[in-house]
């Protein structure tokens, strides 16, 4: 791999304008992760308005705000760009790629989220505040007469360029899969983890646009009105933005469940269980999950709702595969219970509740009695912060010696987990009982009978807070003091493993080993122990 | 038909599947269309590989085929990052936006285009040095 020369003045170009896929990742995650503690700051607003009935900290209007913005960080500046950035940092690798494909694109993506970031932002400093129509954004809520001033434009515009961020970096990552994998790595050889990021980048391809089209037409009912007027217009809206809106939670899934599927079998010792029959549930669960978006929309009475809700219970069928192929790969596995797989394994376990509430909203009459209750805000946090953050975390605490060449440490690792396992059980859990005896969501007032689980719920949340600090000293520790990691600490399977922590510009030094399986160092490993054997 | 454009093609075909049972069971037109845009995107991406592979696979390698000339830097896409959201933002805050994000974004594009012709000089020089003795 040659380079053009680079310019003078190298650090400042580096840490702006480097196209080095996996400089590029890591300010998308480091990006990513500081819109994650702006937003958890006003997750603690919000459960700390919510300790107790009445108005304490802060008036509906102002709520509204909060916890439009804690959700619009959460998906559009934070998930979404993370999960694409893990798999811009590892596709390639994974691939035996010495680049990721259309590397200024990617580049253009971390700068486009940055910008996008910023002009959501932004609105805290217009008169009117913030966009205050929650993560949705529904027509009429959001047009210009019922959400006045800037500060809703700016939240179009963020939501706009986090979109087109997240489409480049996924271009680009599909673009390494099909067009940069190393000889030998046939479609059937790519890892678990690579083969989730496609079906993701898949997802992002089909949705993504769609939501650019709704927030235009925002932006345009807006100004001169008239596009979403009528009878079917507000559905019209809620078509185009679900469309986007089912589908992302996926792009905020398969990532982190692909990174899991990594985490287990290294941790297991065993080749991943059942690996077509993963690869072929990942494209049915993708298919099926861009096809149920309207189960959202079920309570308008305005959906063909035989279909959604079939097919939003088919999908118990590519998640049950998904599940037995994680579990068979620890059946039978030396497991090895360092603190990856501790949150791995904490990821399947509530994933699992997450999962199974959704069967539950997936049937109409059940969906008709919780919608907007506190039962779907227990739900859809169970699936991305009782799942997939922690199998974020189990990706972080993996593949941090790859990416850093050095260890984190093992005790502030498991304080870390205990806190977080405590904390988000006991934030999450008790919504389901609340919101199933009625409690609405988006309230900064409610019934005092509802005071003893919010309570629960919002100290919960401080634990979940502490937990963040245990992860953030560990970081600072590890970085300050570090213990140096080889190059494959963990005995890992797939080529990431195969070349130096960190890796060096061009990915790989030395030839790469032969590639004829999903699990190619596992493979000279078992050979290599055939031949001392044999 | 290369693995990647079957892998591609499975997905239209499974999305067309689900478009296929929405237009018969659902009396409302913008669901269907819309997955039904999905199904076909994809397959237009599945098609555009299974071109792209056929091609690469007729054409001779070339010498150092997995040497692939990239600039370490690329300041033209800061500009097209201040471009974007500036002529974005100017849409509602006003033409001068628009005017001042549009001169970037030239500027941006003329610093793309002088890479570009960089990378393929760096190409033919790659070549030229496989092809002396």
């Amino acid at each position: 791999m040659s380079t053009i020369a680079a310019p003078r003045g190298g650090s400042l170009m580096a840490t702006l304008a480097s196209t080095d896929h996996k400089r590029v990742a890591l300010r998308v995650m480091a990006t990513a992760l500081l819109f994650f503690l702006a937003g958890g700051v006003l997750a603690l607003l919000i459960r700390a308005e919510l300790y107790s009935p009445g108005y304490q900290l802060v008036g509906q209007d102002r709520y509204n705000e909060i916890f439009s913005m804690h959700g619009s960080t959460m998906i559009y500046l934070f998930v979404v760009p993370l999960a694409l950035a893990i798999g811009a940092y590892f596709v390639p690798l994974q691939v035996g790629a010495a680049e990721i494909a259309l590397p200024r694109l990617a580049l253009l993506g971390w700068w486009l989220l940055v910008g996008g970031g910023i002009t959501m932002w932004m609105g805290w400093f217009t008169q009117n505040g913030p966009g205050d129509t929650g993560w949705t954004a529904f027509d009429p809520l959001s047009d210009a007469n019922h959400s006045p001033g800037d500060g809703m434009y700016l939240w179009i515009f963020g939501v706009m360029l986090a979109t087109v961020s997240g489409l480049l970096l996924a271009t680009c990552v599909l673009g390494t899969v099909v067009r940069r994998r190393a000889p030998g790595m046939t479609m059937l050889r790519l890892p678990v983890f690579t083969w989730s990021m496609l079906v993701t980048c898949l997802l992002v391809i089909v949705g993504f646009p769609v939501l650019l089209v709704a927030m235009s037409l925002l932006f345009v009912e807006r100004e001169w009105g008239g596009v979403f007027d009528g009878s079917g217009g507000p559905i019209n809206y809620q078509n185009l933005f679900w469309f986007y809106g089912h589908p992302v939670v996926y792009v905020m899934f398969f990532p982190f469940v692909g990174a899991v599927g990594e985490v287990i079998a290294t941790f297991s010792r065993r080749r991943f269980f059942g690996y077509r029959a993963h690869v072929g549930a990942l494209l049915l669960f993708s298919a099926l999950s861009t096809s149920v978006w309207a189960h959202h929309m079920f309570a308008t009475g305005q959906v063909t709702v035989k279909y959604f809700s079939l097919m939003s219970t088919g999908l118990i069928i590519p998640a049950g595969i998904e599940y037995l192929d994680l579990l068979g790969t620890m059946w039978g596995g030396r497991i090895r219970f360092g603190v990856p797989m501790a949150f791995a394994v904490g990821f399947i376990l509530q994933f699992l509740i997450g999962g199974l509430s959704g069967v539950y909203v997936a049937s109409p009459p059940l969906d008709y009695h919780v919608h907007d209750s506190y039962f779907i805000v227990a739900h859809f946090h169970y699936t991305l912060f009782a799942g997939s953050l922690f199998a974020f975390f189990a990706a972080f605490y993996y593949w941090w010696p790859k990416v850093t060449g050095c260890f984190l440490r093992t005790g502030l690792g498991w304080l870390h987990f205990a806190l977080l396992t405590i904390g988000a059980n006991l934030t999450f859990f008790p919504m389901f009982f609340f919101g199933y005896d009625g409690m609405p969501r988006r309230v900064a007032d409610y019934s005092s009978e509802f005071t003893d689980l919010n309570r629960a719920s919002s100290i919960g949340a401080a634990f979940i807070a502490l937990a963040v600090l245990a992860w953030i000293a560990n970081v600072v520790v590890s970085v300050a003091r570090r213990e140096s990691a080889p190059a494959d600490p963990w005995g890992g399977h797939t080529l990431e493993w195969a070349t130096s922590s960190p890796p060096p510009r061009h990915n790989f030094s030395d030839p790469l080993p032969p590639i004829r399986s999903f699990a190619p160092l596992l493979d000279a490993r078992q050979r290599a122990s055939e031949e001392r054997a044999g | 038909m290369s693995s990647s454009a079957v892998a591609l093609a499975c997905y239209a075909v499974l999305l067309g599947i689900t478009a296929a049972v929405l237009w018969v069971w659902s009396p409302y037109t913008l669901p269907s269309a819309l997955l039904t845009g999905g199904a076909v995107a994809i397959a237009v991406i599945a098609l555009a590989v299974a071109v792209r592979d056929r091609r690469a696979e007729a054409r001779a390698p070339r010498p150092e085929a997995a040497e692939r000339p990239v600039p370490d830097y690329s300041v033209s896409i800061l500009a097209l990052a201040y471009a974007l959201p500036t002529m974005l933002v100017g849409a509602y805050l006003g033409l001068y936006l628009i005017l001042i994000g549009g001169g970037v974004l030239l500027l941006g594009l003329g610093g793309l285009i002088r890479e570009w012709r960089a990378e393929r000089r760096a190409v033919r020089r790659a070549e030229e040095n496989a092809d002396a003795p």
